[in-house]
């Protein structure tokens, strides 16, 4: 009977998702959602994609939410990627299954690719846990996970004013021991609506956007201590990506071909977990235009071991061993990347209201010692301090590129702080953070004495600011009133400049110093109507502030209707017709809409 | 809830509030020092910076704001004055921009893909360009009335720097990325046919003549996708179209220029100003300036070496100037990646 209810005890704590599975802990460290029993319970997302209130068709639509970071955007259909808290994309990790999705080869990965609308959990980490989610983890972690419960249909599609279409099935079928998720996406995106040019009115070239999705996933409980579980994700993606509007037109066209696929293999005894994985993914992405052909392959191999126990203190241990190869058709040979990690976790109590949780872990990558990283978070009733050190590794095009690649570029390395409370105030909720971080050996590409680009260590950079958040609901009883508003102030610029002394005290490119988010949203019976405000600060896009992008504010609306298995959305972006760039030359949309529903069967 | 709304509306209102004062200039630009900035890469535009140093004046971005703040295009390359007109190669926007010369107002657009350079004997004009493959090219002859293009040449390879002599029209054809051109080809401008074929060095890019009406011919070497595979460079002086004489230099050696007694020759090289006089016998690693500049450019009146300084490639440039003799320098500042310099008289 004692091993039935520990059998359910751990069972309900793996399909919670309060922890993500896997073994994959990450830490955040300010915002505080309450007191759990489970150890790392004190690690939770900053922001998790919910889609039980509304309808998120896109995953950069999710991120935009996000006050701390920039998501960075040249044209849509091209790449996005998130700027968090002035660090560079490189330095924010996209796990699936813990496993860095991230490309190797250019250190990054446009969320275009994520389908949100099959992935349950779509989790954002505002600090990066280093012992846990990676090496690279400076700014922050994206986690991708699946849906802890499925209706056993679910099928979500949308239009848009851009000419972008989606639809989705998701179902999920029990047999037994055996529980399956099958679901899949395609989405055609046009992209095309019309910018101003001077006194002219224009249309963007159509993206052409193909993208198809297949998840499979398998959870097989074969007794009280044994649970097996199988994802499986095939994407295909092509595009032509347009240029800028000051370039003549070109085909660019871009292919994505990614296969990954993760079996996972848990046991559970009294206060023990072990887990045991092995993954494989193939990526690939090609570039084409009619004078480039660039096809990169990247065959990934993974397998590691975990144990958590979590009887008083909690310890998590961990080994990994990662394999890339990379075979670029612009690289003169393999590469191959070969990494092992071993990580340990602690939690200790260190009083009644105090957790503390101290953190390490040591690479060997290609038989040569990383940095060690590490962590400590000590957490006091609602008030949090994370403190870390970590290093990123350049990408393979950094140190292989045939013209301009750099053997010699040493790893960039990250100590990081963050502190953040949350508190009321007049029956308002509010949340502060405050954070720096500093990274040595910035790594970014410059022109040499041979007119060829390479990159080089080139900066040592800090990154500081505070955020806050507040929110109040406000209940007429007839109708119920959601506010809040979120503002982050962020300095990013070189304290040392190893080439150029101007730059240094300059905030850097694309990196606004203030970013506000405000929200009002209003419900009342099935129907709820949210008018949301963006503001994004002045942004140089020139290192010596010659140039910069104007403040932009962009305002959203919301309406959605959820009768019995329908779910209805409307969006309205850019409610004031913002001409508007993240990137100079890139327009982006003024008032567009995208109207989306979903159909569930339980 | 008040408080917050007065903090949004303050916020909105700063920013939102700041407009900058438009500039108002009335000058002639038929004569001056342009530099034609190529701007950012990957989707960044071209401008041009004027300067007139008689009444000290000095334009960053002397198209838009002549031209109601529209945009040059991407890469400007090159330009050249012809007909009270200037032409304005700008490469990744395939256009070539015309504009009046006195006030700099915008004539017309002339579609050609990827110009590069142009050359003229003062009756007709000629611009080359690459095709989309970058791998092969064009030798064009613009229509100077009607603006457009009115005969092209299709040449293997990629042609880049001209000269004009007679009725020839000397072409360097340097080499595609990854492949080999050692040709210099002339064209008969009376009947735009090629007429005959000079080999030279790996990757031939400049070219002038010098007092005695020898051909100078600079090649920056090949960029194999290996670079192990890089060749050298090399100088090279023609006479009755014969190869004359040789000299091996770096590879990536570019820019070739001649002083105003056309017997002093120089160019770029491993991050210096080289000098190579044309009565030396052999090549002397003679550098009279230290830098890494990314065009050179000779202004005969004032008997200067301008120097296009493109910094990091993201930032504002500089035009550094020097006199070879005196060596006395000074400098202004540029638009984003400075590549091309003109003197306009």
């Amino acid at each position: 009977m004692t091993r039935f209810f520990t059998f359910l005890f751990l069972m309900s704590v793996f399909l919670s998702e309060d922890i993500p599975l896997y073994g994959q802990h990450v830490m955040d460290s300010v915002i505080i959602k309450g007191d759990k029993v489970y150890a790392f319970d004190i690690i939770s997302p900053s922001h998790e994609h919910n889609d039980s209130s509304q309808l998120i068709i896109r995953t950069p639509d999710f991120l935009q939410n996000i006050t701390s970071g920039q998501l960075q955007i040249s044209t849509l259909g091209g790449l996005h990627t998130f700027l968090h808290r002035g660090m560079a994309t490189r330095h924010l990790p996209v796990l699936w299954n813990g496993i860095n999705i991230q490309s190797v080869v250019n250190g990054s990965f446009d969320y275009n690719l994520i389908p949100i609308s099959l992935m349950g959990d779509v989790n954002f980490y505002s600090f990066g846990s280093p012992t846990l989610t990676g090496n690279n983890s400076l700014a922050g972690a994206i986690t991708i996970g699946k849906h802890s419960q499925v209706d056993k249909i679910q099928v979500t599609t949308s239009v848009s004013s851009l000419q972008n279409y989606m639809v989705s099935f998701l179902t999920e079928v029990k047999t037994g021991k055996m529980t399956h998720q099958l679901g899949t996406s395609y989405g055609m995106e046009n992209n095309i609506f019309s910018y101003k040019d001077g006194q002219d009115i224009k249309k963007r070239t159509a993206t052409d956007f193909h993208n198809r999705n297949i998840i499979y996933r398998n959870q097989f409980v074969i007794n009280n201590h044994n649970v097996l579980e199988l994802d499986f994700w095939w994407q295909d993606a092509h595009r032509n990506i347009p240029v800028s509007i000051t370039s003549a037109n070109i085909n660019q066209l871009q292919k994505d071909r990614n296969l990954r696929i993760n079996l996972n293999h848990k046991y559970f005894t009294s206060g023990y977990k072990v887990a045991t994985s092995m993954a494989y993914m193939k990526e690939g992405l090609d570039y084409m235009t009619l004078s480039i052909d660039s096809r990169s392959n990247v065959d990934v191999f993974q397998a590691g071991i975990e144990l958590t126990e979590n009887r008083k203190n909690d310890h998590h241990l961990f080994l990994k061993y990662r394999r890339d190869v990379a075979n670029p058709n612009f690289y003169t040979e393999v590469k191959n990347r070969n990494t092992i990690n071993l990580g340990a976790s602690k939690r200790i109590l260190l009083g009644k209201n105090i957790v503390s949780q101290l953190s390490i872990r040591q690479d060997l990558v290609d038989n040569i010692l990383m940095p060690t990283a590490g962590s400590l978070l000590i957490n006091f009733k609602n008030t949090s301090l994370n403190i870390a050190k970590n290093y990123n590794l350049p990408g393979l095009n950094d140190l292989y590129w045939p013209v301009g690649g750099n053997v010699d570029l040493k790893t960039e390395k990250i100590v990081q702080a963050e502190l953040g409370t949350k508190f009321e105030w007049k029956s308002i909720q509010i949340a502060c953070k405050t954070y720096f971080n500093i990274i040595n050996d910035w790594i970014q590409w410059v022109p040499g004495n041979n007119g060829i680009f390479s990159p080089v260590n080139q900066k040592k950079v800090r990154s500081t600011g505070l955020e806050i958040d507040g929110w109040k609901t406000f209940d007429f009883k007839k109708f119920l009133l959601k506010t809040s508003l979120s503002y982050a102030l962020n300095s990013t610029s070189a304290i040392e400049h190893y080439t150029s002394t101007e730059q240094v005290g300059k905030q850097l490119i694309y990196v606004p110093m203030h970013k506000l988010n405000a929200t009002a949203s209003i419900r009342k019976n099935h129907v709820e109507t949210t008018l949301t405000y963006h503001l994004t600060g002045k942004r140089y896009d020139t290192p010596d502030h010659s140039q910069s992008l104007p403040v932009n504010q962009i305002l959203d609306l919301r309406v959605g209707y959820t009768y019995k298995t329908w779910q209805w959305q409307l969006n309205i972006f850019n409610m004031l017709n913002e001409d508007y760039a993240i990137v100079r030359f890139f327009p982006l949309p003024r008032r567009h809409f995208i109207l989306s529903a979903r159909y569930t069967v339980k | 809830m008040n408080k917050f709304l007065v903090i949004l509306i303050g916020w909105v209102f700063i920013f939102s509030s700041c407009e900058k004062d438009k500039l108002v200039i009335n000058d002639d630009f038929s004569s001056g020092i342009f530099v034609v900035n190529q701007g950012v890469f990957q989707g960044g535009t071209g401008t041009i910076t004027f300067r007139n140093e008689s009444n000290n004046l000095l334009i960053n971005d002397l198209f838009a704001t002549k031209n109601s703040g529209k945009v040059l295009g991407n890469i400007a390359q090159s330009m050249i004055k012809f007909d009270n007109k200037y032409f304005i190669a700008v490469n990744n926007a395939a256009k070539i921009q015309v504009v009046n010369a006195a006030d700099f107002k915008l004539i017309r657009e002339i579609s050609i893909d990827l110009p590069r350079y142009f050359a003229t004997d003062g009756t007709k004009l000629y611009v080359t360009s690459y095709n989309n493959d970058f791998a092969t090219g064009k030798i064009n002859e613009i229509d100077t009335k009607n603006l457009t293009i009115s005969a092209s040449i299709n040449v293997s390879n990629l042609p880049e720097n001209m000269l004009f002599s007679s009725d020839k029209l000397y072409v360097t054809l340097t080499s595609p990325y990854g492949q080999s051109s050692q040709d210099v080809v002339v064209v008969d401008t009376k009947t735009n046919k090629i007429s005959k074929t000079i080999v030279t060095g790996d990757s031939p890019s400049a070219i002038l003549k010098d007092k005695n009406n020898d051909i100078w011919v600079l090649c920056g070497g090949n960029f194999a996708f290996d670079p192990l595979f890089n060749t050298l460079g090399s100088l090279h002086r023609l006479r009755d179209d014969q190869k004359v004489a040789s000299y091996t230099i770096s590879n990536g050696a570019n820019g070739l220029v001649i002083d105003n007694n056309g017997d002093r020759l120089y160019f770029l090289m491993d991050g210096k100003v080289m000098a190579h006089d044309i009565t030396d016998t052999t090549f002397e690693d003679e550098s009279i300036y230290d830098g890494f500049f990314y065009g050179i450019s000779y202004e005969k009146s004032s008997n200067r070496i301008f120097l296009a300084d493109a910094k990091d490639f993201s930032s504002a440039g500089e035009v550094l100037f020097i006199n070879p003799e005196t060596k006395a320098t000074g400098r202004f500042a540029t638009g984003i990646v400075p590549g091309f310099i003109y003197f306009s008289e």
